[in-house]
């Protein structure tokens, strides 16, 4: 035998080792007993995305999920319940997951990532393989001087599904003829940007229906914001001049907050009957309490969704940094769908899949009209950030089919994903 | 041993590594968030199973040339027809 031929053979013999050993390897990970656990942090729209997507490897995984709440309440379509359009029990679903998937109600206390670990308030704990989160958003603690995000005598910020809207909506009903409502918008990042303006439009949209005259003044720390001119455009068709929005540059940048009183940058004083402040916003509370991450939002790999640090934990949603893709409930659904594909890959030693990811923003300016903004994402050249291919909304001079079409497509969209992730 | 070594990270790579390519499969999983796991629709939205395949391509290959702004306008307009001949594929399979 030649020397090419010895090394040929022994190479072949080399590499049928690996592949077999791999193999074996492989088939040791599926054996019934020995199946990695996967457990779900969170069952809002990420959460319950992954869910959805692995309940069909249980052969191969065994999955968890956990959430507080044993009822989901949707922060999409939240507005709407604010609007008076859908009642809080459209938007509140009990999951029927799939029966092979172990749904635990329990708060966390605390991930201990070395010993890949969790911790629940109650003492109990859990061990993980893999470990996704979707905790959705946190507060940071710097807000505008003398707000308090969890003071009950203020108006509920009403950000992140809690319990909060009837209170709310009790104190917008309380509210009298020729009232002045205060909004004061944070600067970006936060969860749905189009969402304050959408929040204006469903507070007039219920004050309108009271049959009362009202002025809504909101008041931003940015000098613009994503679907401005359609928003300025919808206010003035159905609400007249009763919506006022104020730039950062003209004042809009709101400092201090008194009883009933704001300040802005240049010191002017601003009295309101409603005042609502949306806070800024940061990664959920688990993420700073297990120190899992140093900044606002998670740093990720966007191709698989592992953090940096610990490449057994996920992270996807709101609380991490997705590049130019929004937070919102439809970029957390693509997200999810992207990391379960490849946390699939990475068991199975399969290559991972490049990942394209789909957002589509719906707002509603008043009952039945409504209008979006889209765009496809993929990750740049150098697989280290999400990049949009290009965003396209709603026409600007929508004719009235085109905003009513728009707002049945997002009760379409709504209706869809909700039964597809909760039954 | 080297070359052991070497196969050994060879093999790693090639498994962890991605290709450049975006799989139709990726697009596909996003048509689902509105048209449903079982591309049923509801009330709002048309289910695509009722269309057979020709016509499913046929109303795709329209959106991309629409220019009324719709949603499905502006998410159509990005595919190729390459594209949407393969997400065809996985929904009528």
């Amino acid at each position: 035998m030649n020397k090419k031929k010895r090394f040929f053979l022994n190479s072949v013999f080399k590499w049928s080792l690996v592949l077999l050993l791999n193999q074996l390897g492989m088939a040791k990970k599926i054996n019934a007993k020995n199946k990695p656990k996967v457990v779900v942090l969170g069952a809002g729209f990420g959460g319950a995305s992954c869910i959805s997507y692995l309940s069909n490897f249980t052969d191969l995984i065994d999955l968890v999920v956990i959430d507080k709440n044993k009822w989901i309440k949707t922060c999409p379509f939240s507005n709407l319940v604010i609007g008076d359009i859908v009642n809080e029990s459209y938007t509140q679903f009990k999951p029927k997951f799939n029966r092979n998937v172990k749904f635990i109600v329990n708060e966390l206390k605390y991930i201990d990532a070395e010993r890949k670990k969790i911790l629940f308030v109650d003492e109990l704990s859990l061990d993980y393989d893999f470990l996704i989160l979707s905790p959705g958003i946190g507060y940071k603690k710097k807000q505008i001087e003398g707000y308090l995000v969890n003071d009950k005598e203020n108006i509920p910020h009403c950000w992140d599904g809690e319990n909060n809207i009837p209170y709310f909506k009790k104190s917008l009903d309380s509210l009298e003829n020729k009232c002045k409502v205060i909004i004061s918008s944070p600067d970006y990042p936060y969860r749905c940007p189009p969402a304050p303006y959408e929040r204006a439009s469903m507070i007039a949209n219920f004050l309108k229906r009271k049959k009362i005259k009202f002025k809504i003044i909101i008041f931003d720390s940015k000098n613009s914001f994503t679907k401005k001119n359609i928003f300025l455009k919808e206010w003035k068709k159905n609400y007249g001049d009763s919506i006022e929005w104020i730039s950062k540059k003209k004042g809009g940048l709101i400092t201090k907050f008194e009883k009933n009183k704001l300040i802005n940058s240049d010191g002017e004083k601003i009295n309101g009957d409603f005042i609502h402040i949306i806070p800024e916003q940061k990664a959920g509370k688990i993420i700073f309490d297990s120190k899992l991450c140093d900044d606002d939002w998670c740093k990720i790999n966007p191709e698989t969704f592992q953090l940096s640090i610990f490449k057994d934990i996920y992270v996807v949603g709101d609380s991490i940094d997705a590049g130019d893709m929004p937070k919102s409930a439809f970029s957390a659904e693509s997200q999810a769908k992207i990391l379960s594909l490849n946390l699939i890959n990475r068991i199975l030693q399969k290559a991972y899949l490049n990942p394209a990811f789909l957002n589509t923003c719906y707002s509603f300016s008043s009952y039945d009209r409504a209008f979006s903004i889209t765009s496809w994402y993929r990750l740049s050249t150098t697989k280290d950030r999400i990049v949009s291919l290009g965003s396209s909304q709603s026409s600007e001079d929508g004719l009235n089919n085109e905003r009513i079409r728009e707002a049945k497509e997002a009760f379409g969209w709504y209706e869809s994903i909700t039964k597809t992730l909760y039954g | 041993m080297k070359n052991i070594i070497f196969i050994v990270i060879l093999t790693f790579c090639f498994k962890y590594s991605t290709s450049d390519e975006i799989k139709p499969i990726v697009i596909e999983q996003n048509c689902q968030s509105c048209h449903g796991k079982n591309y049923s629709g509801n009330k709002y939205i048309k289910s695509i199973k009722d269309l057979d395949r020709k016509k499913f391509v046929e109303k795709m290959k329209n959106y991309k040339k629409k220019n009324d702004n719709s949603v499905m306008s502006r998410i159509v307009k990005v595919l190729s027809v390459n594209d949407i001949e393969k997400i065809a594929e996985i929904i009528y399979e």
